[in-house]
């Protein structure tokens, strides 16, 4: 297995140097990431499973920006998202019951209702408001869309970009691939003091399989012909980038219960029973017969690692520059009979034991990071991401701020 | 006939398993698989393995299209709870994850 080319990798023109952690621990950088960065970016908030006909609503934090998001489905099936915000004072709309299904909300303060349009349609004793117009005292709006099931929303109804023009090349790549016949069966949630570079980088390469991992997943993952899992490859967009994972250990002996889930239908890594024929050209464009799964980190805080018949997405929510709260949803194909049900659970389970495994390391790297041992630090080329998406952060605050 | 903790006739033989372990949802799975001792877990996964097959077996016969009978619901459960604790027989040695975050700050939603 052999490293990256290094013409991919200056031809970025990410250098090769350390670097430096200010980022990482500075409040003064995370509150200009905050109000530059996650004001002003396109960011996930749900999966389509969770308002799928008219009359749904689901209620999402946005804990990076101190607020919540009204997502709703209206009576044309058209998505609408709104600041779960009432527009008399301030109080939250939806309290309580964060998914359902309704025509409409009503402010359990004044009895303020709005309708699935989020326009403000009944205000109880409205004589009583001078120089008040009702239009102009809907529910405040965010613009959203969606992309492979994903809904992404901006914190303004007029993002400068759709959502397609944001997502740009990773679209054109990996759209109408595995994600869109998935569907969630797991979600976990961890607040965790770390901050939020630090903690996505613990997902962007394979270098720590073999010493974090070991008890659980080197044992499938390192190859004698690949013994530090390399990436298959990388490709670095303008804001995003994707990694392709490698696996697969023609000498792992299987547990008897990866034999099970083999034979019953649970889903694997790899090809699996389905193959590569029918990934976009954009997943494991190499077609490299011990593929795992590919990293698509979509900038710059939702991350979807794509297998062939799987899939994992990663929230990173910033809410200082040393605390994290992170949502992971798991995606599987519909089980057509209970075995598949049963052996489905095994991957569900495994990698929850993992992520436990993975995010054990963040919290004492970002304290010694806080102590200012390290001014900055050396990455390989097998951590080209991550130097990446520190570069696409500096640039994009570099560029606020001119 | 308790159906909150009998198992169709074939499994019969695994009744007394089912207070412990035929359990609704990875949550509480994976509380049952914290709150249990090792040897304990290896006996529930041992006598658990030597009827796995049979069990998926069964339970292959009947599509996620018709909800489950409550004995089949006991018998699925109990069969999740297996794969609940393969992790920690198979790989771990231990009903935690060794070097783990901890898993009470670690929530499992859904």
């Amino acid at each position: 297995m052999s490293a990256l080319p290094t013409t991919e990798l200056t031809g970025a023109g990410l250098g090769f140097g350390p670097v430096p952690v200010e980022p990482c621990v500075s409040p003064a950088y995370f509150a200009a990431e905050r109000e530059h960065l996650f004001r002003k970016a396109w960011m996930n908030v749900a999966h389509r499973s969770e308002v799928p006909n008219p009359g749904d609503y689901v209620v999402k934090p946005l804990p990076t920006l101190g607020v919540e998001v009204l997502l709703v489905r209206d009576k044309a099936g058209q998505l609408g998202a709104y600041y779960n915000v009432c527009t008399h004072r301030n109080n939250k709309v939806v309290r309580g019951s964060t998914r359902g299904n309704c025509k409409g909300f009503s402010c359990g303060f004044h009895g303020w209702r709005y309708d699935l349009q989020g326009r403000l349609v009944d205000v109880p004793d409205e004589e009583q408001f001078i120089e008040f117009d009702k239009q102009d005292y809907g529910l405040r709006q965010l613009a959203v869309d969606s992309w492979e099931n994903f809904i992404f929303v901006f914190p303004t109804p007029d993002p400068p970009m759709t959502l397609r023009q944001w997502l740009g090349e990773i679209d054109v790549d990996i759209a109408g691939g595995p994600l869109t016949n998935l569907i969630p069966t797991a979600r976990f949630r961890a607040e965790v003091n770390v901050n939020w570079k630090v903690f996505s980088d613990a997902f962007c390469e394979g270098y720590h399989v073999g010493y974090i991992h070991k008890r659980s997943l080197a044992g499938s993952f390192i190859s004698e012909s690949n013994p530090h899992c390399h990436i298959a490859g990388v490709r670095l967009y303008q804001h995003h980038s994707i990694v392709s994972i490698l696996g697969g250990n023609p000498k792992h002996i299987p547990t008897p219960t990866e034999l099970l889930v083999g034979k019953f239908g649970g889903g694997s890594y790899g090809a699996g029973a389905t193959g590569f024929d029918h990934l976009p050209k954009g997943l494991n464009p190499e077609r490299d017969p011990s593929w795992n799964f590919d990293i698509v980190n979509v900038f710059p805080n939702f991350a979807v690692h794509v297998g062939a018949d799987f899939a994992y997405s990663y929230n990173f929510w910033p809410v200082a520059a040393d605390r994290t709260i992170w949502d992971v949803a798991i995606y599987q194909r519909p089980p057509n009979n209970w075995s598949e049900a049963v052996a489905l659970n095994y991957m569900r389970v495994l990698l929850r034991d993992s992520l436990r495994e993975d995010v054990n390391t963040t919290e004492d790297a970002q304290q010694n990071l806080n102590a200012g041992i390290m001014q900055a630090i050396p990455l390989s080329q097998q951590e080209v991401v991550l130097r990446h998406r520190y570069k696409v952060v500096e640039r994009w605050l570099a560029q606020a701020e001119q | 006939m308790n159906t909150a903790t009998s198992l169709p006739a074939e499994f019969s033989d695994l009744t007394d398993l089912t207070n412990d372990w035929a359990l609704d949802g990875m949550a509480a799975l994976n509380r049952a698989r914290l709150q249990h001792s090792m040897a304990e877990i290896d006996t529930f996964y041992q006598r658990m393995l030597e009827r796995m097959d049979a069990i998926m077996s069964y339970l292959q016969g009947l599509p996620t299209s018709s909800p489950l009978a409550p004995m089949d619901r006991n018998l699925y459960q109990l069969a999740c709870a297996y794969m609940e604790v393969a992790p920690a027989v198979e790989l771990f040695r231990d009903p935690d994850v060794p070097d783990g975050f901890p898993a009470e700050r670690f929530v499992i939603l859904e």
